[in-house]
């Protein structure tokens, strides 16, 4: 252990970490400590501590999980001491005795598209956007977390797997398999995580991942050579059932609360095809962040009970 | 929100953590150096005084060599042209040996060769390069095909290297903004033949590969030295391209002094970096890299200084007297050092 941390109990386990709440004896301030599992990966440093540390390095941002600092222990464990964020937007959406106002989710979605923003102008994809991911801090501020399964945006014709994102916030291209894919799959995440706020239930849970693509194509459509040329040739295209496009108004029925704007953002997100999809700015720049209401100034927001 | 690529630059450890002006760099080199002689010295310190080799050993101090901060800087490079050589035959990415090669370099600005010898720590660099690049190769797999290394050997440095490099893994390479510079130019200069450029751009990434082996990287960023690599193959070209850019085609009434200022400081960049990639590309020869090993291999294990010596003294004893009185003693200790 460092001398400058204090480790105090367990908070939480991932797959390649245990997670610890300490303070940072100089300042008094809550951390969490991370401590990378060794030891038992043969192949030394696990993929996903590496791309946690690699990426966190780099991104500082008021939406984005701060790295506070990186040390080994006696027993040579890596540590990633990172800002003390009690709460995540799961958590949020789960506890049916919090009120959500449709200002609350503005904000919410503001900071998150903010330091995902920040994320893709570094040329960095998360690629694991989903809200536990979306931790909250005691102010309310939201900030992205678990870099986990990041990578840079490489050179174009650079292969890329597919086999990312937690299934229900998975987009299309993933869904067929590309090998080829954009920051765009990161704005459809947080498309279905809109949709998810508004709804307070995940809105595409497929059970597996043929049903995933049922799921979604019966909610947003079946993609076709037509408004998405070259999609037949992905590898997992084939024996589609070919659902319509919603109209407008089914869209409306099944998102009562939304505002005319709060929809177009959502379909801009969610376009089947990536090239059509919403860049981060266009989001931030979207007619929905200016109208009335305004986003809840984020102490005022809802916190986990 | 008006954030430049330039301001996101300076917000990267690359820029804060490897960034540095040539006498930093020296500087950095020298103290590594030192380092490196004054653990050495300590091993020295710590041998056992009553075997004979070390008393000889004490006796002739003033011979042992340290390695050279020279030497040092060439027999990195030597390791870093091998593991670009390592990492084709691996099949690996531009990215993922351009990375390698950093960490390498990175690694002895803040230790000496005299601690530890550039060959494993190449190996260190490019079996974790692989992961850091998304380019995962299992330890198994990667030393099966590299003879005189285990896995446990490799690993050992893992930890290591990355506290040298502060934690801060991210590499930007040349390659990614002479890309974009390729792209740019056929939108600037459309009526510009593409075979030329095409062939141009090819030879400029040979050029980019090449200033990895220069202190480039350290002191200049990487669509700098893109421009320059470029500029060496086609000056012309980019001449053109830049007084484009700057809007300084037009020779209209008044030129734009501002401009014309960025200019021609960005060619003195460029005329300095293209300097560099031509003729500071360090690639020391086998037999180089051989002698400065043998050297290395005296710091790291001083009583084999001592055992030369010895075996020195014999020979030379045998010679006088004629005799091989001492021909057992002289076995036992070339055994030893083998
Ligand atoms: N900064 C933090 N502050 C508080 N708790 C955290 C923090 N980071 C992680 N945790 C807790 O640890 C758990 C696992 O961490 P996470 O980084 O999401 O790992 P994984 O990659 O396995 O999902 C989280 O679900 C959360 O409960
Ligand atoms: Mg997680």
């Amino acid at each position: 252990m460092s001398t400058a941390y204090t480790k105090e109990k367990k908070v939480g386990e991932g797959t390649y970490a245990v997670v610890y709440l300490g303070k940072q004896i100089a300042t008094g301030r809550d951390i969490a400590i991370k401590e990378i599992k060794t030891g038992t990966f043969k192949d030394g440093l696990d993929m996903s501590a590496i791309r946690e540390m690699k990426y966190l390095q780099e991104l500082k941002h008021q939406n984005i999980i701060e790295l506070v600092d990186v040390f080994a222990d006696k027993e040579k464990n890596l540590n990633l001491i990172l800002e003390f964020l009690p709460s995540d937007l799961e958590m949020i959406i789960n506890d049916k005795k919090l009120m959500i106002v449709p200002a609350d989710i503005k904000s919410w979605m503001l900071m998150t598209l903010r330091g995902l923003h920040h994320c893709h102008r570094n040329g960095i994809l998360h690629r694991d956007l989903k809200p536990n991911n979306l931790l909250i801090s005691p102010e309310g501020c939201v900030k992205i977390a678990d870099f986990g399964l990041a990578r840079s945006l490489g050179m174009p014709n650079e292969k890329l797997t597919s086999n990312v994102v937690t299934r229900w916030y998975r987009g299309p291209e993933l869904l067929f398999g590309a090998q080829h894919y954009s920051p765009a799959v990161d704005i459809w995440a947080v498309g279905i995580i809109f949709a998810e706020l508004m709804l307070r239930t995940p809105y595409l849970p497929g059970k597996d991942d043929a049903d995933q693509l049922v799921v979604t194509f019966q909610a947003l459509g079946t993609p076709t050579e037509e408004n998405w040329p070259g999609v037949s040739h992905l590898p997992n295209y084939n024996n589609l059932t070919v659902y319509p496009e919603p109209s407008r108004q089914e869209l409306r029925n099944r998102f009562p609360a939304a505002t005319e704007s709060a929809l177009d953002l959502m379909c801009g997100m969610l376009a089947l095809n990536p090239n059509n999809r919403l860049n981060t700015e266009a989001c931030l720049l979207h007619g929905y962040f200016t109208e009335s209401p305004e986003p809840t100034e984020p102490e005022h927001l809802p916190k986990k009970s | 929100m008006v954030v430049s690529n330039d301001d996101l630059f300076r917000r990267s450890t690359q820029y804060r953590f490897w960034s540095f002006t040539h006498s930093q760099l020296e500087e950095l080199r020298i103290v590594a150096n030192k380092k490196g002689i004054q653990k050495t010295e300590e091993r020295i310190n710590e041998l056992d005084d009553s075997l004979p080799e070390v008393k000889l050993m004490r006796e002739n101090q003033d011979q042992f060599q340290f390695v050279h901060l020279d030497e040092e800087k060439r027999l990195i490079s030597y390791y870093a042209r091998r593991c670009k050589e390592l990492a084709a035959f691996f099949h690996l990415s531009a990215q993922v040996r351009s990375t390698a090669i950093m960490y390498l370099y990175k690694f002895y600005l803040y230790h000496s060769v005299m601690e530890y010898h550039p060959g494993n720590i190449m190996l260190t660099c490019l079996f974790l390069s692989a992961k850091v690049e998304n380019h995962f190769i299992g330890i198994n797999t990667f030393c099966k095909n590299i003879p005189k290394t285990t896995p446990e050997a490799i690993l050992k440095n893992e930890y290591l290297i990355l506290e040298t490099m502060k934690f801060s893994l991210q590499c930007h390479h040349p390659f990614q903004p002479l890309y974009g510079f390729f792209l740019d130019i056929q939108q600037t200069l459309p009526k510009l033949d593409f075979n030329r450029l095409g062939k141009n751009y090819d030879g400029a990434r040979e050029l980019v590969n090449e200033s990895l082996f220069t202190d480039l990287p350290f002191l200049y960023t990487p669509p700098q030295i893109a421009l320059a690599c470029l500029w060496l193959c086609d000056d012309v070209l980019v001449e053109k391209y830049l007084s484009k850019k700057f809007g300084l085609v037009k020779k209209s009434e008044q030129e734009d002094e501002d401009a014309i200022q960025h200019y021609n400081k960005l060619m003195v960049i460029i005329r300095h970096c293209a300097d560099v990639v031509r003729k500071e590309a360090l690639d020391p020869s086998q037999d180089e890299s051989k002698t400065i090993s043998a050297k290395i291999k005296l710091c790291l294990e001083p009583i084999r200084f001592g055992r030369k010596l010895m075996k020195q003294n014999g020979e030379q004893a045998a010679k006088r007297s004629g005799s091989i009185t001492e021909g057992g003693d002289e076995k036992r200790v070339k055994l030893e050092t083998e």
